[in-house]
């Protein structure tokens, strides 16, 4: 009798609650790791662009519908002149500690930036000088005339130049004081970092803006899954697609969708080592490769990549670009051309992620079709690409995202360029390495095109990477909650200042 | 004794150099690159360099470890190449709510462990002791990271009965961190209504632990009273009139000590190593979890601590379990414990 009247009491006894709730309104966002510094100089993962893109603010902002169009930010103004680019900055704006920004903080923040090499700093790499030749303009001079550092300073974060002097770098590892939308309260090791909006901030809350912004360390998806499903988060980073799809399909949610990934994953092949260095036993392995399998593994979100350049980058020829397509008749044909038939590939792969495992075995079937083995290894991500550098893979998996809203030569210098890291199979081509140097030089928006029209025909043609997947990114909002966009040049972003409370 | 103790310490000294050895040079072995991690996609090399450098990855395998080995004797622990602070810093801070959790569960499942073992033996082969050897069957064969999915699925996600993620309700002011034990904090703020909600957030990850713990420890509880029920000292006690209870308590469990002890200590040893999946189930943030991030970025130094830690409890419980094997049973001394 006892335990079935404790037992009638037990969800009452649960539901006791610990404290009263604040009256402030509070968003809670479970991210997938715990920063590793929320300095704006050195922060590179999402996860860490999670807190530095809300609390700080950059030279400019560009509009997530349209990556082409930049929008006013500390700068009102800008303009270019050959290797001088002229900001003028906004007036009346107040760091988060009720310092006053000018463009002291403009220059401090990229000479520290530029000096640490860190982070973003490779999108900016380019100045040769930043000026400040009164309070509210800033000079920056580019070592040869860069159209894009405007759309590149869309990622950059300003700090203060007090606290560029007063402090070493540790402190900026865990503290943060910007002019953003949202002020750094508190970070509690291990669990979460507070965030509490900025009232005196020069831009425009919508209504239902959230008073304070809990980010949570929630490392496993399906918690992260289940958090936001049962109402403990109210929006997750990289919610598994299979959970999102679920998710959404209930009452009281929704997706929000879109792209922003260039490909996922990308599988990169030898350009040094047999039989990937034939060029016609490449082009067998790009048309072989069984496009749909990833799409169905994607759920039918996405689509098929016709080159390195996603439809929606700015003057990407994408959608003029022929189709890639399985068609196993011409890879036979190109592989008896190579003179490779039967032959045998090695593939080290990193062994971090699941897509990637699944692109690699999916050439394997394929190519087991026209006859050719690949064996699969998979390594750490540093022991896999260091395998194919070293000329022990004939091929490496990556996915691919660019940071710049509008600046592709980034993307290209690292991927496909001599010298970049992740150009794993040695990719070389003279007029590719030109066409990437001239085009930031280049002011007619047209000519621009066409350069980047013929880098992405430089590179399919090359056959030098098979582009497996370009999936959709499904992100689960709750009915209660909008605003959320998907920020296309991040893996993925949320912009605190736009979410609000819809009820 | 002092000798005994003594001696016992330098072994523990001797363990914990070679763990730490082993370790070190287990984790430098890892075909692995962390500045390659902290660095990010589009990198440089000079950047992925640099922060190799800044953590002296760059050195010789020998100058790394003569500097590790170095840092240690001062209680140096390295540091974290994620979270950029001292690893000493970082444990201090997550320590407490491991051994929360820890000492929770493991005094739950103690009482529990003997109480089912003691409700079994009163009459073996019955009905209790039946369904006890079936429990404690089904629990050895349960994987803890299945039954703390499967816990999370069911109460959490379900039932809703229990709340999900870290130690306390993300929506609400947690008591001021005064020890670190939440616990024990929410009842130095004599703030009831939070220690309920702490114990809340602390019931499913405990329950895994328990269950998981349970089914062991009772089984080998059980065998250890059921051999002293039969022996000549308990009919004797019962030839004299005494009850049930008094023989049980007063003379069997006492003899039965041992080697529940013995299994005890094994399993407090045994859990300080797979506390962790626990812990990254329900994102309690403890040394587990803080290691098991670590360690997807092959960030060396707090996988080494976390074994020292787990090495250095192991040591220290075992040094206790022989200092009470002859308080136990006056039979056992210092040279055969």
């Amino acid at each position: 009798m006892r335990l079935r009247a404790l037992a009638a009491l037990l969800p009452a006894i649960l539901a006791v609650s610990a404290a009263p709730a604040l009256a402030q309104t509070t968003f809670v966002y479970a991210d997938t790791s715990e920063p590793s510094t929320i300095d704006p100089a050195k922060a590179n993962a999402n996860w860490e662009f999670t807190i530095t893109r809300n609390v700080f603010d950059r030279l400019l902002n560009f509009d997530l519908d349209d990556p082409a169009t930049l929008l006013p930010a500390l700068a009102t103004e800008w303009s270019q002149d050959g290797t001088t680019w002229t900001f003028k900055l906004r007036d009346g704006v107040t760091f988060h500690d009720g310092t006053p920004f000018d463009s002291a903080d403009v220059k401090a923040s990229l000479d520290r930036m530029l000096e640490l090499g860190r982070g973003q700093s490779y999108l900016v790499s380019g100045i040769s000088s930043v000026e400040a030749p009164d309070p509210m303009t800033v000079t920056i001079t580019t070592e040869s005339p860069n159209v894009f550092l405007a759309g590149n300073l869309a990622r950059i974060e300003i700090a203060s130049d007090e606290d560029i002097a007063n402090h070493d770098e540790a402190w900026f590892g865990e503290n943060a004081n910007g002019t953003g939308p949202y002020k750094f309260v508190e970070w509690t090791r291990g669990t979460q970092i507070e965030l509490a909006k900025n009232d005196d901030w020069w831009g425009e809350f919508p209504e239902g803006a959230f008073d304070r912004v809990l980010v949570r360390v929630v490392s496993d998806g399906q918690n992260r899954a289940q958090g936001v499903e049962g109402g403990t988060y109210d929006m997750a980073n990289f919610i598994p697609l299979d959970d999102a799809l679920r998710i959404v399909e209930r009452d009281g949610f929704h997706k929000v969708e879109g792209n922003n990934l260039w490909a996922w994953p990308a599988i990169y092949l030898n350009m040094d080592l047999e039989p990937t260095s034939n060029a016609d036993f490449r082009a067998a392995l790009v048309k072989v490769f069984d496009y749909n399998a990833m799409l169905e593994f994607n759920q039918g979100l996405g689509t098929i990549p016709r080159g390195p350049v996603p439809a929606w980058f700015p003057g990407s020829p994408e959608d003029e670009m022929p189709e890639i397509k399985t068609d196993i008749e011409a890879a036979k044909a190109d592989l008896a051309k190579s003179g490779f038939e039967g032959a045998t590939m090695k593939c080290v792969i990193p062994n971090t992620v699941t897509e990637f495992r699944f692109a690699a075995t999916v050439l394997q079937a394929a190519a087991a079709q026209i006859g050719v083995t690949v064996e699969i290894e998979e390594a750490p991500f540093v022991e896999a690409i260091t395998a194919i550098k070293e000329d022990r893979s004939n091929c490496f998996v990556l996915g691919n995202a660019n940071l710049s809203p509008n600046d592709a030569t980034k993307f290209f210098n690292a991927h496909y360029m001599d010298g970049g890291f992740f150009n794993a199979g040695k990719f070389h081509d003279d007029e590719l390495e030109q066409l990437i140097a001239d085009m930031p030089a280049e002011t007619d928006e047209a000519k621009r095109a066409e350069m980047l029209k013929r880098a992405f025909e430089i590179v399919v043609d090359a056959h030098y990477i098979i582009w497996a997947a370009r999936p959709t990114t499904v992100v689960v909002e709750p009915d209660r909650i909008g605003g959320y966009r998907i920020d296309p040049a991040e893996y993925i972003n949320i912009r605190f200042w736009e979410i609000h409370a819809t009820e | 004794m002092l000798s005994f103790i003594a001696r016992r310490i330098l072994w523990g000294v001797l363990v914990l150099v070679l763990v730490a050895i082993i370790t070190f040079f287990l984790s430098r072995v890892v075909p692995a690159d962390p500045a390659a991690f902290l660095a990010g996609q589009n990198a440089s090399e000079e950047a992925v360099a640099a922060i190799r450098a800044e953590h002296g990855l760059d050195k010789p395998m020998a100058e790394q470890f003569l500097s590790y080995a170095g840092g240690l004797v001062t209680g140096d622990l390295g540091t974290s190449i994620r979270t950029r602070r001292p690893v000493a810093q970082d444990m201090a801070q997550f320590l407490p709510a491991t051994l929360e959790l820890l000492l929770v569960s493991f005094t739950v499942y103690v009482i529990l462990s003997l109480s089912l073992a003691i409700l079994a033996v009163r009459k073996p082969g019955g009905a209790v002791d039946g369904a006890v050897r079936l429990f404690t069957m089904l629990g050895t064969g349960i994987p803890v990271f299945w039954l703390g999915m499967a816990l999370q699925f069911v109460f959490y996600y379900k039932l809703q009965w229990f709340p999900l993620g870290a130690r306390f309700p993300i929506r609400e002011i947690a008591p001021p961190d005064v020890t670190g034990f939440l616990l024990i904090d929410c009842l130095i703020a004599g703030n009831m209504s939070a220690f309920v909600s702490a114990l809340q957030y602390l019931a499913l990850p405990a329950l895994t632990v328990v269950l998981n713990l349970l089914a062991v420890g009772t089984r080998m509880s059980r065998a250890a009273l059921l051999t002293e029920r039969d022996r000549l000292y308990v009919r004797t006690a019962r030839g004299k009139g005494l009850g049930p209870m008094q023989v049980l308590f007063g003379h069997m469990l006492r003899n039965s000590l041992s080697p529940i002890l013995t299994v005890t200590t094994i399993q407090f040893g045994y859990l300080l190593s797979w506390i962790i999946l626990v812990e990254v189930i329900f994102d309690w943030p403890g040394i587990g979890l803080y290691a098991f991030q670590s360690f997807q970025v092959f960030d060396y130094s707090p996988v080494i601590a976390l074994a020292l830690v787990s090495t250095l409890g192991f040591v220290i419980l075992n040094l206790i379990a022989d200092i009470l094997y002859p308080i136990i049973d006056p039979r056992v001394d210092t040279v055969t414990a």
